[in-house]
């Protein structure tokens, strides 16, 4: 009876973790898809318009962190309150810059440019190992030589992503700190992403201990 | 031989592992720093006392638009910008026929209930990973521990989702601007996957227990 509730439970978990990872990648695809579509378009009128020109290999949006740069002047700008039509001070930690640098960096753009061709590959891989996982959890099949590769698998998928996005993040920090300087703001570098390592990690972890439960149960079937 | 190596690579792995969680709690702390010291600072100022608000922002005629500029230093060029977060220093006006009280109230125990997660997600990680350190894997503490990370894990996305909620409503009750409309903080849902799955796993460990306790009757 009890055997069977854990069965139930694990099911259960499995459902819901396809569903929900469904759910957490959609966003990504969606946002992916419009932004890239309309980032094309906007980019073409801009062109067209001669506001910018990519040929140059200018980039055209980056979003940037910010931090005060004197500590003293904390609100340096300021934005109006249409409710009070007052002015309020305001201190701002994420812009979008369409910088216009007409300093081609060739070199960079295509770094980059091989950086999101490989940080995309385990987008797609990461989530069918994901479901391959979860239809052999839900079918009670849990320790298995075939899941532990899987597990395996998304673990080193994970490593890869945190190092793709490492490398990804800081060329394009760097790349901001040399085109743009603001008066009252420091570019300061963003999220790096750490808790892929850890994922990836802990993923491995989960590896060693189900190797030992598929041991002892190889064991276990052995003695009977 | 092959069950030492095991050994060895659990070991290192904890190991790495609380090291990857210290890296990644202190890029949080680097993170929230200055905000912290902002927070420090204001509160030693003389009245009249303001409050922060931390604000969402989208343009108004969406994300291909650019309504503001700066100077770009390096170029002396004014830049095209589109401002995104923001942190907002204002004195509280009352509102005809709303009180924010109540808001806040909730806000500040949602922050409480957050920061209570915040602290004892780390001690069980950490309590977990000092067990595997020592070889002890199928243990009822241990799955124990991983039960109610997995169950704090989704109580901190239901938390915290309200919690952005609540900010959400008193920003829009307080301010209006003519270039962005205020949006909500997206709560990541990647805590409830993480949720599911540290759950998932601690069956499987449940399951290796269970296991273990047979073979063990067996001998």
């Amino acid at each position: 009876m009890k055997n069977n509730n854990k069965k139930t439970t694990v099911t259960i978990l499995s459902i819901l973790a396809g569903i929900i990872y469904l759910i957490t990648i959609f966003p990504y695809f969606e946002a992916g898809y419009e932004g890239g579509i309309r980032n094309v378009k906007e980019q073409n009128k801009m062109e067209s318009d001669g506001v910018v020109n990519s040929a140059k290999g200018s980039r055209v949006l980056q979003r940037i962190q910010l931090t005060p740069r004197n500590i003293d002047i904390l609100y340096s700008d300021s934005i109006v309150n249409i409710k009070t039509g007052k002015m309020i001070p305001v201190s701002y930690t994420k812009m979008y810059v369409n910088d216009k640098s007409d300093k081609p960096n060739l070199f960079l753009n295509i770094l980059l440019n091989i950086i999101v061709f490989l940080g995309s590959l385990p987008f797609f891989i990461i989530p069918i190992q994901f479901y391959k996982l979860i239809i052999s959890f839900y079918k009670d099949q849990i320790f298995t030589l075939k899941n532990i590769k899987r597990i395996k698998v998304l673990s080193t998928l994970y490593l890869v992503l945190y190092a793709v996005r490492l490398v990804y993040t800081l060329t394009n920090y760097f790349i901001d700190k040399s085109t743009i300087e603001l008066a009252n703001y420091n570019i300061v570098i963003p999220d790096l992403g750490h808790n892929f390592l850890l994922i990836s990690i802990l993923l491995f972890i989960v590896v060693i201990v189900m190797k030992r439960v598929m041991i002892m149960k190889e064991e276990q079937d052995l003695t009977i | 031989m092959k069950v030492n190596t095991a050994k060895t690579k659990l070991t290192l792995l904890s190991i790495l592992a609380i090291l990857a969680y210290c890296l990644l709690l202190l890029s949080s702390i680097i993170d929230g720093w200055d905000d912290f010291k902002l927070g420090f600072k204001e509160g030693f100022k003389d009245t009249p006392k303001k409050e922060f608000y931390f604000v969402d922002m989208k343009a108004k005629q969406g994300f291909a638009s650019f309504p503001d500029s700066i100077t770009n230093i390096k170029t002396g060029d004014k830049v095209n910008i589109r401002y995104d977060k923001a942190q907002l220093k204002a004195t509280i006006v009352p509102i005809q026929g709303k009180s924010l009280f109540i808001y806040e109230l909730i806000e500040s125990l949602l922050a409480l209930v957050i920061f209570f997660i915040g602290i004892y997600i780390p001690v069980l990680f950490f309590k977990l990973m000092s067990t595997l350190y020592f070889e002890v894997v199928f243990d009822k503490k241990n799955i124990r521990y991983i039960q109610k990370i997995g169950i704090l894990l989704l109580l901190f996305y239901v938390v915290y989702f309200i919690f952005n909620y609540i900010s959400y409503l008193v920003n829009i009750s307080l301010f209006n601007f003519s270039n962005y409309t205020i949006q909500r903080e997206p709560t990541d849902i990647v805590w409830i996957l993480l949720g599911i799955v540290v759950l998932l796993f601690a069956e499987i460990v449940s399951k290796g227990s269970k296991i273990q306790e047979e073979q063990d009757l067996t001998i």
